[in-house]
């Protein structure tokens, strides 16, 4: 059936870093290497004979290998698939006779990739905090200061010379605008009360400011008191609630939205609902898809799971799933 | 009797600026001025102030635990916090450890001076935005335990469920997948404390809902 020596075909792919499997236009497998048994976790000595479509039990995979069979497709690449403990790269590409399937394990580089995102976000928020106690703790107070000492000569000269006593009240007035900007800054960088407080403290005090604005009515209802859970889980949830509020109310014009944080045993549950204008899932644009990427990458490092329902003209509902190590 | 003041705050500008304040106020005297608890504690069991103004924030020192080891000691002294936050968690805590008052530093120097007069007299002072987010707050709390929200979309999986629609029927008729149709489910049995769909379907009947 080939060319060349099966022996000497064997020794080959052996020697390949990836798992190869060779089947033919049935789905009867014809030659596979050792890797690509490892792969697949199983005992036998050989699938040689065996159907390719029983290996991996993955619907994606599945779909895309009946397409090859049935001669609509002449390759495709999945490059992240998890299979088991694994995260695979596998590749197909169809001959005349057959199709060759490579396997590759990017386990490795996916959690490298993962830790460095980690890393990413760990040393964004440290900064973020730095800078928000910097203007929270010091320059707040500082202007504050500045505004008290205004005031002081505005009540000694008031009466002297009124002229320059108007003056400087108009000077307080600007600097109290300024200490409101500062105070607001501060806290879209780091919400005090986050560290403080925790989540539902911290969440309530932003869902309060977005009601305040009128732009959208939001209710929170949280079935715990949200005060045991870890910093980093807590930070990331936030952040993914501010990026899911944000883009409700910015991309969908949402004027109704539901937060609900529910803990259930050892899970907890973050929910959003919207009754904004929804989206097609594979119509989203870049600048959406980089407010749920974050979101995605977020829920990825809490090792959380993270679904989006969404469809036109019926809002989206996003919920994200968080075990939680109860220890 | 000049009122004996105690500046207790991590910010020497900050204190400075109290200070400048109320140098014109001949009523009143600063007795002493510190930035962490250790100092604080040890200075107003020292000078006995009337009155302690009493930042929270400061570094690793916190105005909240101060109050409470202060009023412990000192019941008669009274603390006005004055602070940056106005989130009516540090309020809340900071009146039920004992605080007397609660302004911001924000406060213009009138509101300031009113305060200090106030709770020396043994009134109980708070700036009008922290009163407002104080009595926000005890509002939602009465609303949220008074009753179980639950969102239009989880009432109508409700009657589904009661109705005995499957996952999948429920997903297709909302426009949801049956991963997000489930999270609603755990989510009702969760808040309703509720153990099974019997109880959900027996729930539904109760309030009308089929």
């Amino acid at each position: 059936m080939i060319g060349f020596d099966k022996s000497f075909l064997l020794e080959v792919i052996n020697e390949a870093p990836y798992g190869v499997i060779v089947f033919d236009s049935n789905g009867v497998i014809i030659l596979e290497n050792a890797l690509a048994l490892s792969f697949l976790g199983t005992k036998k000595k050989s699938i040689v004979n065996a159907q390719i479509l029983e290996q991996f039990d993955v619907f994606e995979l599945n779909e895309l290998i009946e397409l090859v069979l049935e001669g609509e497709r002449a390759r495709f690449d999945i490059m992240e698939m998890v299979f088991q403990d694994k995260v695979l790269t596998i590749r197909c590409r169809k001959t005349d006779n057959w199709s060759i399937l490579t396997v590759q394990d990017i386990t490795r580089w996916k959690n490298i990739e993962m830790s460095s995102v980690q890393s990413i976000i760990e040393t964004q928020e440290n900064e973020r905090r730095r800078i928000a106690l910097e203007i929270h703790d010091g320059i707040g107070p500082q202007m504050s200061s500045s505004i008290h000492h205004l005031e002081t000569i505005i009540d000694r000269i008031k009466e002297k010379d009124p002229q320059t006593a108007s003056e400087l009240q108009s000077l307080v007035e600007v600097s109290n605008d300024v200490s409101e900007e500062l105070r607001s800054v501060s806290h879209s960088l780091m919400p005090r009360v986050l560290l403080d407080f925790g989540i539902v403290a911290a969440l309530q005090g932003l869902i309060n400011r977005i009601n305040a604005s009128n732009k959208c009515q939001v209710e929170f209802i949280h079935s715990f008191s949200g005060n045991e859970l870890d910093q980093a889980i807590e930070l990331n949830l936030y952040r993914i609630t501010q990026e899911l509020l944000n883009n409700g109310i910015k991309h969908a014009n949402a004027t109704n939205i539901f937060v609900q944080l529910v803990k259930n045993g050892d899970r907890l549950n973050l929910m959003v609902e919207d009754n904004g204008s929804g989206f097609e899932m594979n119509e989203l644009t870049d600048s959406d898809g980089i407010g749920l990427s974050n979101i995605e990458m977020r829920t990825k490092v809490l090792g959380g799971e993270l679904n989006i329902d969404s469809s036109p003209n019926r809002g989206t509902v996003i919920t994200v799933d968080v075990l939680l190590n109860e220890n | 009797m000049k009122i004996k003041i105690y500046i207790a705050d991590d910010h020497i500008m900050f204190r400075d600026g109290i200070k400048a304040m109320l140098e014109p106020e001949t009523q009143m005297e600063i007795v002493g001025e510190g930035d962490n608890e250790k100092k604080i504690i040890d200075d107003c069991n020292n000078y006995k102030p009337d009155v302690i103004l009493m930042d929270i924030s400061m570094g690793d020192s916190d105005g909240i635990v101060i109050t409470k080891k202060l009023k412990d000691n000192l019941p008669e002294t009274k603390i006005l916090a004055v602070s940056m936050h106005n989130e009516s968690h540090y309020i809340r805590r900071m009146l039920d450890n004992g605080a007397n008052g609660y302004i911001l530093k924000t406060t213009g120097r009138n509101e300031m001076i009113s305060a200090i007069k106030a709770v020396h007299e043994g009134a109980t002072f708070l700036s009008s935005a922290v009163s407002s987010n104080l009595l926000k707050s005890m509002n939602q709390e009465s609303a949220s335990s008074s009753q179980i929200r639950l969102t239009p979309r989880e009432i109508e999986v409700l009657k589904m469920i009661a109705e005995e629609y499957s996952n999948q029927e429920i997903a297709e008729t909302l426009f949801i997948s049956p991963r997000t149709v489930d999270t609603h489910r755990r989510n009702l049995l969760e808040k309703l404390g509720l153990k099974n769909t019997a109880g959900l379907v027996k729930f539904a009947i109760q309030k009308g809902y089929i």
